[in-house]
């Protein structure tokens, strides 16, 4: 019996004995998981303790999905774990005129971020929650839940945005007896330090930081119901335009969703291609981080120069492949590319691709040299933004947040993907969870991406199809979809559900900046003023990602 | 001759560098705004009521604005300004020391006590002034109630030294229309001078105002706004070095209030769009707006969706569009080009479109709200 069987067994024995009638087993398409079916909404919260006892880490995702026909909307739990690649996925339904569930914040802060988004978008009330509060949507908006299957469109239109002398601070009541020497600062929406469109308001006494609130939601475009009335195929787009930075990793993590909905295969070529376009994303994506934060902290102006134009090289490449410099829609269903073009990576790409390689590992070590070697650098991060060890689980931090916080736990390597057990890297890990570390391992990843790229260079088989023709009849399915994969901010999943249309019957994307960013109510308490650029940008922040 | 002698020199160059700086003051004086030879009318020729707002960043503060610094902020500059001029006196006094020099120690001695002094009056006479929130000042309050009774010009003034939402959480100001954008209204005012100062603003405004139009053309700079993708780009790619926009002499400005050209690089969200006009509002005239991509031109991949705003010429008049999705860093080198054949000639008369064009958005929006 393997480890991940025990693990499965055990969780389904302490449950089912514990909760008595009010559990059932539930089957699921992967066996690695394993599904309940909550029978009484409110006995969430016991199910949830008996988890955290059996070492599960996180909750991973909170969703809801609308079933009109049924009354009810039924409401998704998954709880991963930092030791083997088992999520526990617990289903439950609450009625649709009365949608109340006891709220497991209280035990798991991890909960919060993904318990507002439910309630914002589909209206699910959560008993207990400490604040609940529109998130995405405006904070005085009261025009009905838009992922309501029944939920009118047209009733966006009497938003009457043109006003401008709405207040806007509300959601954050200021007590009328505040002391003088307490005030109030709001950074963003447009602020240089903030990394697009966000606010963070500040409580401050002097310059330290009482109490922080992150406020998103300023470029919520609503990919999730717009996706709603796309074609599988279409969806593409929307994951291009998820996160500018990391656009590649979008596009491949919906596609494992939609072929595991719809039981496509990919070709093995197409897999280690895969591998590859990934891995080139990630050093992007990093280069943009490192280019970001040396440009907050002031004092590295050619640490802002430098990595862009290393990028730029990569860029190149991906221009090469695809023709688009930053939304490429190039990860399809059933592969890499437009079918009839799928063979027209240009013969010399890859050794471009190792040379590219070779130069930028020499550069890097030159910049890593530089920055060093810098002590004004050493003293802007170190010590600074500190969130680490168990805190940085219980809080729900995933990817190079996490991993700085002295946690070894990556997707990649817990529950691979792709070819991704056939290579051979390290989890660079941090120890003391500040901006230091962080900075420390998005590099180390970085080196590790060159040393995967330059096996899987190797490894790719010369000849083969990139894509699988997908006929339109089989581009409709029912059941789940579930893609989940090490995005370069964190871990990224999609889960799809289908109804037997060509178009997703719902579909739900876990943002890891959205829960990380989050995190900033806890990392920014006693910090000083002048530091939270620093840790903001030590976050690596992709607004249009967090808000969708 | 005159210059072989040193203390003539210093005082020649003195009085050479005291007549510029009163001849500078004395042209400032002439042409700007208020002035005999007004040539640049004021920048806030339009009243739009964020150009006053304290903040920079979209947001509208609300509350008290000026609120009470602790006092050791107010030490600190006190001791910095006396005390950093001071200095190299102290360094000189230090090097010279002597215990016999009584004289010089005496001196010193009294100097430092003398301003020592000097700042502990200062913090009891002006420190309390300066610590007291203005909001608890008598003559604040009172211009508070009067403002609330309805005299206007306090109610101007109080407009001219508060920001706009703290009219509306303190005191409720009864608009002479229900709708809210009737105070948006632009008019331009038109005057007519003798015809010597006529001529004299001609000539002065042939001269300077090349010079206005060469810089503006020349050296647009752009607010640091960043809403999505298309921000990666523009500014973001082609500020460094591959593209490097400042070849261009692009520069972008942190703040808005030194901005000419906004770049609005993604969709509009019902969230972000007032903020987006009140960012508009404070930059100075004369100011252009681009719509970067699709999504600021008409919604692009978003049009449709309950949150986004189809369009970012439904908020504020655009004047250049730039499609693409993302446009390509050429494309934008491309449209600097346009922009500087485009600026120079019709600084003028474009300002005059752009205030129509508004009006005529206002007038739509007044038909929306009314129906």
């Amino acid at each position: 019996m393997s480890k991940i069987d025990t693990i499965i067994e055990n969780t389904r024995n302490k449950l089912l004995s514990n909760l008595g009638k009010d559990i059932e087993k539930r089957e699921l398409k992967w066996p690695k998981y394993v599904g309940f079916n909550l029978l009484n909404p409110n006995r969430i919260t016991d199910a949830v303790k008996i988890l955290k006892k059996l070492g599960y880490a996180q909750p991973l995702l909170i969703t809801g999905i609308d079933r009109p026909k049924e009354g009810a909307i039924e409401l998704v739990y998954k709880f991963n774990r930092l030791d083997s690649s088992v999520v526990a996925w617990i289903y439950t339904q609450v009625p649709r005129d009365n949608p109340k569930i006891p709220s497991i914040t209280p035990l798991w802060r991890a909960a919060f971020p993904h318990e507002l988004e439910t309630y914002d978008l589909l209206g699910v009330i959560f008993d207990g929650i400490p604040d609940l509060r529109h998130v995405f949507l405006p904070w005085d908006w009261n025009l009905g839940f838009p992922l309501r299957k029944d939920w009118d469109p047209n009733l966006a239109k009497q938003y009457p945005w043109w006003e401008m002398t709405r207040e806007y601070y509300d959601p954050f009541v200021i007590p009328e007896d505040e002391s003088d020497d307490i005030y109030y600062v709001s950074i963003g929406p447009q602020h240089p330090a903030v990394h697009g469109s966000f606010r963070l308001i500040l409580k401050l006494r002097g310059d330290t930081i009482l109490e922080a609130w992150p406020d998103f939601g300023w470029v919520h475009r609503g990919i999730e119901k717009l996706a709603e009335s796309k074609t599988f195929e279409q969806i593409i787009i929307y994951t291009d335009r998820l996160c500018y930075g990391s656009s590649i990793t979008w596009n491949l993590t919906y596609a494992l969703a939609a072929e595991d909905l719809l039981g496509i295969e990919v070709p093995e070529r197409a897999q280690w291609f895969r591998v590859i376009l990934a891995e080139m994303q990630r050093i992007v994506s990093h280069l943009l981080w490192l280019a970001a934060l040396s440009g907050d902290l002031g004092t590295f102006h050619s640490m802002f120069l430098y990595p862009l134009r290393e990028r730029e090289k990569f860029l190149d490449l991906f221009e090469k492949a695809c023709g688009a410099r930053l939304t490429y829609s190039y990860i399809r269903i059933g592969g890499v590319g437009i079918f009839k073009h799928a063979e027209d990576i240009p013969a010399t790409w890859f050794e471009e691709l190792r040379e590219t390689l070779k130069d930028f590992k020499k550069k890097m070590e030159e910049y890593l040299a530089m920055t060093e070697a810098s002590e004004t650098f050493h003293l802007r991060t170190r010590g600074i933004g500190v969130l680490k060890g168990k805190a940085a689980v219980e809080a729900g931090a995933t990817g190079p947040v996490l991993r700085a916080a002295g946690i070894k736990y990556d997707v990649r390597k817990i529950d691979p993907y792709l070819v991704y057990d056939e290579i051979d890297f390290e989890i660079p890990v941090g120890k003391n969870g500040d901006v230091y570390d962080r900075w420390w391992v998005r590099i180390n990843e970085m080196i590790q991406s060159v040393h995967i790229l330059e096996q899987a260079i190797d490894a790719i088989p010369k000849q083969g199809p990139l894509r699988v023709k997908v006929p339109p009849a089989k581009l409709r399915g029912t059941g789940e979809g579930f893609g989940r994969t090490e995005d370069p901010r964190g871990e990224a999943i999609i889960y799809l559900v289908g109804d037997g249309k060509n178009t997703p019957y719902r579909i739900h994307i876990r943002t890891p900046t959205y829960i990380n960013l989050s995190l900033l109510h806890f990392i920014l308490r006693k910090a000083k003023l002048a530091d939270i650029a620093a840790i903001i940008g030590s976050l690596d922040p992709c607004m249009a990602e967090v808000d969708r | 001759m005159i210059l072989t002698n040193d203390y003539l020199t210093l005082g020649v160059f003195s009085l050479i560098m005291i007549g510029a700086m009163i001849l500078a003051i004395i042209l400032w004086k002439l042409i700007a705004s208020g002035g005999l030879f007004e040539i640049f009318s004021k920048r806030s020729v339009v009243p739009e009521p964020y150009k006053r707002a304290s903040y920079e960043c979209g947001e509208v503060p609300i509350g008290k604005t000026r609120f009470s610094f602790d006092i050791e902020y107010y030490v600190f500059p006190l001791i910095f300004i006396v005390f950093d001029v001071f200095t190299p006196f102290l360094f000189l006094w230090g090097i010279t020391y002597s215990p016999y020099d009584i004289e010089l120690n005496i001196f010193f001695m009294g100097l430092i006590i003398f301003l020592a002094i000097g700042m502990f009056i200062a913090i009891l006479k002006d420190g309390k002034r300066l610590v007291t929130p203005d909001y608890q000042k008598p003559e604040y309050l009172e211009l508070i109630n009067k403002a609330a009774e309805g005299d206007e010009e306090a109610l101007n003034e109080f407009l001219r030294i508060e920001p706009l939402t703290i009219i509306k959480k303190e005191l409720t100001i009864k608009r002479t229309s229900s709708n809210p954008l009737s105070k948006y209204k632009l008019e331009i005012p038109e005057k007519k001078d003798n015809p010597i100062v006529a001529l004299i603003k001609k000539i002065l405004r042939k001269l300077l105002g090349w010079l206005f139009r060469w810089g503006l053309a020349k050296s647009p700079w752009i607010p640091h706004l960043g809403i999505k993708c298309c921000a990666l780009e523009i500014p973001m790619a082609v500020g460094v070095s591959r593209f490097d926009m400042e070849r261009w002499g692009i520069i972008p400005s942190a703040s808005p209030r030194q901005a000419d050209v906004m770049i609005v690089n993604g969709p509009v969200t019902i969230k972000w769009a007032p903020r987006l006009k009140a960012l508009y509002d404070q930059m100075p005239e004369p100011k252009f707006v681009v719509a970067l991509g699709e999504c600021a031109i008409l919604g692009g991949p978003f049009k449709g969706s309950y949150s986004v705003i189809d369009g970012v010429n439904k908020i504020i008049p655009v004047d250049f569009y730039l499609p693409g999705c993302p446009p390509r860093p050429e494309m934008f080198l491309e449209l600097t080009m346009t922009y500087r054949k485009k600026i120079p000639t019709e600084v003028d008369e474009r300002r005059r479109k752009i205030i129509e064009a508004r009006n005529e958005v206002l007038q739509k929006l007044e038909k929306l709200l009314s129906e």
